[in-house]
């Protein structure tokens, strides 16, 4: 029967073309968003930035891909909790500039919710800007359904210009599965500020591939800001990097302790390289130093306060934050403010990732 | 060159030779007693008697079980009524449809209940000229669910409202349908259906066909055209109108 599914597909596909509407241009706009209500916003003196992947709103219902359940879909009254309880951390810490992986804005999975439009109008938040990295009108697969999932920019000040990098695609999966998975992408955006723009990308980088496809997105994002940085211009750059700091002591992908024994091939975890982040943190300035990385982190314990992803949780059998993949940098010369880096371990039951954030003196 | 020419033979022969039998269309008649229609996409329908047509969806029918009788009626003031009735068991499809990884229509989680809809239509047909007849039609489909059910809606065109009713129990649709000839074995057909849904996103659903009939004798017709679907969805963005080419192949006997 599978082969059935996948020869009618695969037929689709070739007499179709982009049946499901699942492909992007190389460069495109990204999705302009607006409030339902303008908050003015002074420039601050230090500007808060914070990271989130926020899994769609999933908080800790255990999805079939993690390994541990096998939710697929949620209901509207659960997605609009979980996001109103998202947007009540964000006004809590009120940050100016927010990264965001995993938002869907029309995705079955999610009650077709459109949580980015739920963030600007429940937060402070005014602008944002959406670049889809999972989109189709159909996947024919695991009862997913509709789905348009990706990375945005919430901003409180005008976004002036936009753009949706394509990242390349898992080399190794045959053409079926690439047609309807997730198209990584680099979301570049210009803020207008007092005195300068400045630039913010995100990225959300593979977190399945084993053919080194993801060390070729981190690549490309890096070659983006060496572009910037080369006309100096200040850019703010971060998100899931789905890799871990190049002085990180545990790599093996089967050790970590929120691994599902009988996780699917698919969403097997790579071992992790170290060399992955080496060139962000040589060129430009992290929110949270190497430093204090290896300060926290001790042998085989899975426990510091950078960590900001996990699987699973479960306090009671010592399963907490276990690896550090999101991150921010600058190549502001001032950088981020000392200190001023906060990894909010505090949100475990709001998403699989914690948020991090981290201030930076806006020149005047 | 020459296959086009053996094309145009080969058609021009038909219509030569061919014999102006009344295919099955969207008129109030049934089938003559004996005749049995079958097509790609068609269901295979079988005359019972002169006032009685069975049919089933044979292809469907080992995941979707279902059988319609068509039953015609009296004829008053030169209108002509007959009523439809259908079971269908939809079921052991959406326990298919259930899975995971590719195939998956539906979450390997779902909780199928048994369903078994219960459809029933009336068609007035009205001979409008000699060539022209005009059907309304109306009708209601009852789902009967047993047991624990917890499924999503299927939110794709054309099965999005045909199947919403296993999740809220009933639908009334109403519409109509024009057919008839416009040369002689060249019959269209042009219907047009309204779905009453009765939910928050998509109270109504429509329907239209255009079909053009070439009737190549008693044994083999083709037909072809295109429909169009539209609706709303759970999505505020999914697409609500939908296009589809329509094209199938039907025979029949005695």
């Amino acid at each position: 029967m599978k082969k059935l599914f996948i020869l009618m597909f695969a037929f689709l596909l070739v007499f179709g073309c982009d049946v499901f509407n699942t492909t992007f241009e190389d460069s495109e706009d990204a999705t302009m968003y607006e409030a339902s209500t303008i908050v003015e916003a002074e420039i601050p003196t230090n500007l808060k930035v914070m990271s989130w992947n926020i899994k769609f709103g999933g908080a800790r219902i255990d999805f079939f891909f993690d390994g541990w359940g096998d939710e697929v879909l949620m209901d509207e009254n659960v997605v609009i909790e979980n996001m109103q309880a998202i947007a009540d951390y964000i006004n809590g810490f009120d940050p100016d500039i927010v990264l965001l992986q995993e938002i869907d804005i029309d995705s079955k999975r999610s009650a077709y919710v459109d949580q980015l439009q739920f963030l600007l109008d429940a937060t402070n938040l005014n602008y944002g800007a959406y670049a889809s990295q999972w989109k189709a009108d159909f996947v024919p697969s695991d009862g997913i359904g509709r789905m348009n999932s990706g990375n945005a920019i919430m901003s409180k000040w005008q976004i002036t210009d936009t753009e949706r990098i394509a990242l390349p695609l898992i080399e190794e999966q045959d053409g079926l599965t690439q047609y309807f998975y997730l198209r990584r992408n680099i979301l570049k955006t210009k803020i207008q500020l007092d005195e300068e723009d400045i630039y913010v990308l995100n990225i959300h980088a593979s977190a399945y591939s084993t053919d080194g496809t993801k060390q070729e997105q981190i690549n490309i994002f890096k070659a983006e800001i060496d572009e910037l940085n080369d006309v100096g211009t200040h850019f703010i750059a971060g998100g899931d990097f789905n890799a871990i700091p190049p002085n990180s002591v545990n790599t093996i992908g089967d050790n970590f302790p929120d691994r599902p024994a009988d996780l699917d091939e698919d969403f097997e975890v790579e071992d992790y390289d170290l060399t992955d982040m080496v060139a962000f943190y040589d060129d430009y300035f992290p929110a949270v130093s190497l430093e204090n990385i290896a300060s926290q982190e001790e042998v085989d314990n899975y426990i510091s306060d950078y960590y900001t992803h996990s699987i699973y949780i479960d306090l009671e059998n010592n399963i907490d934050w276990n690896r550090k993949l999101d991150y921010l940098f600058t190549n502001n010369t001032n950088g981020w403010i000392e200190n001023s880096d906060i990894t909010h371990q505090n949100t475990r039951q709001l998403s699989d990732h914690c948020p991090i954030s981290v201030e930076m003196e806006v020149a005047r | 060159m020459r296959k086009i020419i053996l094309i145009i033979v080969l058609i021009s022969v038909s219509f030569l030779f061919a014999e102006n039998e009344i295919w099955s269309n969207g008129t109030a008649k049934t089938l003559p007693k004996g005749r049995i229609e079958i097509g790609i996409f068609q269901p295979f329908r079988y005359g019972l008697n002169e006032t009685t047509e069975l049919s089933t969806f044979l292809l469907a029918d080992l995941l979707i079980p279902n059988v319609t009788m068509k039953k015609s009626w009296n004829s008053h003031s030169g209108i002509e009524m007959t009523s439809e009735h259908s079971i269908i068991y939809p079921t052991p499809l959406l326990n298919l449809m259930a899975r995971e990884g590719a195939g998956g229509i539906l979450p390997n989680n779902s909780i199928i209940p048994e369903i078994i809809v219960y459809e029933n239509q009336l068609l007035f047909s009205y001979q409008i000229s000699e060539n022209h007849t005009f059907t309304p039609k109306i009708g209601y489909s009852i789902a009967f669910v047993s047991g624990e059910s917890d499924f999503p809606t299927l939110d794709l065109p054309l099965v999005y409202n045909r199947t919403f009713v296993y999740h809220n129990g009933a639908m009334f649709n109403f519409g109509f349908d024009f057919c008839g000839t416009i040369i002689p074995k060249l019959d269209y057909l042009i219907d047009f259906d309204k779905f009453m849904l009765d939910e928050d996103y998509a109270e109504f659903s429509y329907e239209h066909k255009l079909l053009l009939i070439w009737k190549i004798n008693r044994k083999f017709a083709i037909s072809g055209g295109y429909k169009l679907a539209y609706s709303d969805f759970p999505s505020p963005n999914q697409r609500n109108a939908d296009f589809f080419p329509l094209i199938d192949f039907r025979m029949g006997f005695k």
